[in-house]
């Protein structure tokens, strides 16, 4: 576990690494302004990072940078992203309940931008919606948002400045505010998953933002399964996950192993009476919910269970092939069309091994509708999808490799069916 | 480049009814001539004439020789062979005339047929058959259903009948050229 001295003391590291591009000679030990001394448990973004900060004068200052770069979801799919310094989403912003937080916002995109602190409760000329709230942020200006926190819970930011294509383009990120008073049944391991949906049309390298429900990818943090990192636990230990989405669609979040309890939402904790027990909890569009559980061992999917948003890349509009017995027309179309190849008559699983063969080329900078490989076979998963691995031991925080089923716990094949079992 | 001009020249020396024409031409003007002359020696005029009398003299001195207008002495004649020399004369021209504006409609249309045969080859078929790879990719991806698969494999064959099309009419406009010049004419004269 990490605790509060170690992050403070690494998000100096990181800004006297230069990533904070403020005055470098006012950077210090950052302590919390309002005199809070109790310790937290970092958020852990997989596939990302935490904003570093510095106090100044009883400020927590952070510095978001609004750009365009390179972005990958899994190797064979890269675009030109827009986000926050560098990622998509942007960098977790982590905070305690009682600071006051200064936050520069840097605009170096060709248009003008905001920030809009979504969930936060602030005054109203800090809320970021262009026009409305300020004027909007112009290419090469930096603006800086000032408020305190008064709340806690898990939030989100993200553009209100020409917002479709901005946020089509993945600028988004979370904030996380952490309670002032230490929480009852604390957790162990706190992990931060945003939520989006794009539109990478085969062979191209820009997120089409004029889709409004056809997507190519689901994604957590950006990253599509088997690119997203597992989260990892031991054993007992108590586990939150905090999911946002700021995708076009409400995703009904699916966690196997588990009864986890729904603690939380952008309202913050909610009290214990209030937690309820679920395995699928509906995360719907601009909401975010916390899910906690104690973590059994096993590598758990987490995923969300639209089972079209765990597949990557895939025509909606394909003629159902099932049972249709292809073989005549096959040969047909193959003469009209080299390279053709007859799939789904008796399934789609095939496909996986087909292109795990090396059988089938795809368009360029296209992920497979399906891939991943378990310990036992091809997963044929994708998008939304990733594991929960929790271990007795860790050997630190990196994925422990696969789960072995300790014997006489894992399903097993018979050669012959009772004959007197009912059916 | 062919040019207009020089296949008129070769169309002169080798179409059959431009050089019909031209000797239709050559013959009425032949037959003008040779009445010019024949008439000629029945007209009026003053002549130095020599006659040997029955005692063996000979008288020489002027002679007048007068043709009265009341009787036709090859009028009518010489203006019909002028008549017909204009007339074969202006058939030659006009065919000559015609067979320039085909021929210059004939290489109009070698010229757009030879580009539309190498926008097909160099362009519209190349790409259609890369739209067509394209869509087998994602065919076989499951991106796109095979009905699309085959709507763009139509379009590659459309392209390619599209390219025999103007190939045949390619081939009939060069025809149709060597018709009107009369001789075969080098493909490669062309490029």
């Amino acid at each position: 576990m990490i605790n509060r001295r170690q992050l403070l003391l690494g998000s100096a590291a990181s800004v006297l690494a230069g990533k904070l591009s403020l005055d470098e000679a006012s950077a210090q030990t950052p302590v919390t302004p309002s005199g809070n001394t109790q310790d937290y448990v970092p958020v852990i973004t997989p596939n990302g990072r935490t904003l570093p900060w510095r106090m100044r004068d009883g400020v927590k200052e952070f510095h978001l940078i609004a750009e365009e770069f390179d972005h990958e979801f899994a190797p064979g799919t890269r675009i030109k992203a827009w986000g926050y310094n560098g990622s998509t989403p942007g960098p977790t912003i982590e905070a305690v309940e009682g600071d006051r937080v200064r936050i520069y916002v840097t605009n170096k995109l060709g248009e003008p931008t905001t920030v809009h602190w979504h969930g936060l409760l602030l005054p109203f000329g800090m809320d970021g919606v262009a026009g409305l709230t300020q004027p909007s942020i112009k290419p090469g200006e930096t603006w800086v948002y000032e408020f305190p926190l008064i709340q806690h819970g898990t939030h989100m930011y993200h553009p209100h400045a020409d917002e479709m294509i901005q946020m089509a383009m993945g600028m988004m990120g979370m904030f996380i505010i952490h309670p002032r008073i230490a929480e009852a049944k604390p957790v162990t391991r706190d992990y931060a998953l945003l939520l989006h949906n794009w539109a990478i049309h085969p062979g191209t390298y820009r997120p089409d933002p004029s889709i409004m429900t056809e997507f190519d990818l689901w994604t957590i943090k950006s990253k599509v399964f088997p690119a997203i990192e597992s989260l990892v636990a031991q054993t007992g230990e108590r586990v939150r996950v905090r999911i946002g989405n700021l995708s076009m669609w409400n995703h009904p979040m699916h966690m196997h192993g588990v009864q986890f309890e729904v603690t939380g939402s952008d309202g913050g904790r909610w009290p214990e009476a209030q937690w309820r027990k679920e395995v699928t909890e509906i995360v719907g569009v601009g909401q975010t919910r916390d899910l906690e559980f104690i973590a059994v061992p096993g590598d758990w999917p987490i995923h969300c269970y639209m089972s079209h948003h765990t597949m990557n890349a895939m025509g909606h509009s394909l003629p159902n092939t099932i049972g249709v017995n292809q073989r005549q027309i096959a040969r047909r179309i193959a003469a009209l069309v080299p390279g053709y190849m007859p799939m789904g008559e008796h399934g789609m699983s095939d496909h996986q091994q087909h292109i795990d063969a090396g059988h089938i080329q795809g368009p360029e900078n296209t992920l497979p509708m399906m891939g991943g490989q378990g310990l036992f076979g091809p997963m044929e998963m994708g998008g939304m999808f990733t594991l929960i691995k929790v271990r007795d031991q860790l050997d630190g925080a990196s994925d422990p490799g696969w789960y072995q089923p300790p014997a006489g716990t894992q399903a097993y094949k018979v050669d012959v069916v009772p004959e007197d079992l009912p059916s | 480049m062919l040019q207009t001009s020089e296949l008129l020249q070769l169309a002169q020396q080798h179409q059959p009814a431009l050089l019909l024409t031209g000797r239709e031409t050559q013959r009425s003007q032949h037959e003008l001539a040779s009445a010019v002359r024949r008439i000629n020696l029945r007209q009026s005029g003053l002549e130095l004439m020599s006659e040997r009398e029955s005692s063996g003299e000979h008288q020489r001195g002027l002679a007048l020789s007068l043709t009265v207008p009341i009787f036709d002495n090859g009028d009518t004649e010489l203006s019909a062979l002028q008549g017909r020399v204009q007339l074969s004369l202006n058939h030659h021209q006009q065919r000559l005339q015609q067979t320039g504006a085909l021929i210059q409609n004939a290489l109009s249309d070698i010229q757009s047929y030879r580009q539309r045969i190498d926008l097909l080859t160099e362009n519209e078929i190349p790409r259609y058959q890369r739209m067509m790879q394209l869509s087998v990719q994602e065919y076989n991806f499951m991106l796109r259903g095979t009905f699309e698969l085959l709507t763009v494999a139509d379009r590659v064959l459309d392209a390619r009948l599209r390219h025999i099309d103007a190939t045949e009419h390619y081939w009939r406009a060069w025809t149709t050229l060597e018709n009107l010049v009369g001789t075969h004419i080098q493909e490669s004269d062309n490029d």
